[in-house]
């Protein structure tokens, strides 16, 4: 009886997905998934320029899935991809507010104005945050075809640092000495390197589709584990699409790398892992 | 958990919605004491003017106890009055006088209206035969009852006490 729901709203460059989460009181689980392949194209996941390339086509989209999960009217959150913002991991002084802090970093950064940027911060352990900026103008694309589609917005998330706020109570139960988080895009991917508890590096990219992306993914991830404690290799965990194929990678490799989010309710993980965005229904 | 909302939304209102549902709870119940208090503190001003009429009933009906405490005793002295006009002291006596054999004499004899007519006589018989006769012709007449015989003296004569409840009628 005090149990509600809401629908998660996620964009990638490749598809529109959604999911309905019932909220108890102390519990959740994802009652139903809509996904909408969207055409090559038709939605780049870019920090500077419009994203919506084709409008109509995002919007149907959106309206679909909106509709199959019958979440018309209902709160959403919206979920922006990876690769349109800018991303910096932070060491915030204490008493400072992170949100603040990071705008005051990132501004001067940015290659517009700041207050043309939506900043927020999320912790990731040890006094640090992964402050983020996105483009007024681009989450404002999002947030149109959201409530185009009949959501009610409540707010808006980035994919990645939902994710790894997400992958945070697995780190956790793990313990492990030295692991690596790694969030898959569908066009950017991030990872961020924690030794315990606290964040010690982050690194973001964009991802190149083609035959030798899995490689370069882990690549990028065997560079960022250089970033630890000397000869300590990190445990990697991977979500998002492809988790799986890299992960089978970098065990080739010899890395300990495994996937999911560990035990997500009412999901099967293999279904799970590949989901990057479910990390805002989670965490 | 981050926000990138271009503008102010609408958060999710459900934990204000339940503290505020819990705060319009707490009222209610504090309400509903209220007036079950209220509705104590009049029901009890009424239990107490309900005493206090109570009291003044019962002030009054001790009252009036007391007035026929007193009417008691106009009935008593009535009673007197009538027991008196039944019982005159001529018929006593004639009724002591036929139950006397002739060796007995009547030296005095008291009236005491109390509770009936009570007599106390104080009689003289020349011998004790003659007493015994008196006596026992009291306790026979319908006219007396209890017949007590009380102190005797006995040196020439006998000289005693009688005492007994005279009955009225012939």
């Amino acid at each position: 009886m005090l149990s509600r729901s809401k629908v998660v709203l996620a964009f990638d460059a490749g598809s529109v997905q959604a999911a309905r989460v019932e909220l108890g009181l102390r519990s959740r689980r994802f009652a139903a998934f809509a996904r909408k392949a969207l055409e090559p194209d038709a939605l780049r996941p870019l920090p500077l320029q419009p994203n919506v390339a084709r409008p109509d086509e995002v919007r149907q989209a959106a309206r679909a899935v909106v509709i199959e999960l019958q979440g018309v009217g209902k709160p959403g959150v919206v979920v922006l991809p990876d690769g349109v913002a800018r991303m910096v991991l932070l060491d915030v002084p204490s008493g400072t507010d992170p949100g603040d802090y990071a705008r005051f970093r990132i501004g001067p950064q940015l290659p517009y104005p700041a207050t043309d940027a939506v900043v927020d911060a999320s912790p990731v352990g040890g006094g640090r945050y992964i402050g983020a900026a996105v483009r007024r103008d681009v989450a404002a694309e999002y947030e149109a075809l959201a409530e185009a589609a009949g959501l009610v917005c409540e707010r808006v998330e980035l994919s990645p640092l939902a994710g790894l706020a997400a992958l945070a109570a697995e780190r956790r139960r793990e313990e492990a000495q030295t692991s690596m988080d790694v969030v898959l895009g569908e066009a950017a991917f991030s990872m961020a390197l924690f030794g315990g508890s606290a964040a010690l590096a982050f690194r973001n990219r964009r991802r190149d589709p083609g035959p030798h992306d899995g490689e370069r993914i882990g690549e990028e991830v065997e560079r960022t584990a250089l970033l630890g404690a000397a000869g300590s290799a990190p445990r990697v965990r991977l979500v998002g699409p492809g988790a799986r194929r890299v992960a089978e990678g970098l065990r080739a490799s010899g890395l300990d790398a495994r996937t999911g989010w560990g035990d997500v309710p009412s999901m099967a993980a293999a279904d799970a892992e590949e989901l990057a965005w479910l990390g805002a229904g989670l965490a | 958990m981050t926000d990138f909302s271009t503008r102010p939304r609408r958060k999710d209102r459900t934990t204000a919605v339940l503290i505020v549902a819990a705060g319009v709870g707490v009222l209610a119940v504090a309400a509903a004491g209220a007036v079950r208090a209220r509705t104590d503190v009049v029901a009890g001003r009424a239990a107490l003017v309900e005493a206090a009429r109570s009291l003044e009933e019962m002030k009054a009906r001790a009252r009036a106890l007391e007035g026929s405490r007193v009417g008691s005793d106009e009935e008593r002295l009535a009673a007197l009055v009538v027991v008196g006009r039944q019982a005159p002291p001529a018929a006593v006596l004639a009724a002591i006088e036929r139950a006397m054999p002739a060796d007995v004499r009547l030296d005095s004899l008291v009236f005491d209206y109390e509770g009936g007519l009570q007599l106390q006589m104080e009689v003289q018989a020349r011998h004790p035969a003659a007493y015994d006769e008196f006596l026992a012709r009291l306790a026979a007449s319908p006219q007396f009852q209890d017949v007590a015989p009380g102190a005797e003296v006995r040196d020439d004569a006998l000289r005693a006490s009688v005492k007994a409840r005279y009955r009225g009628g012939r």
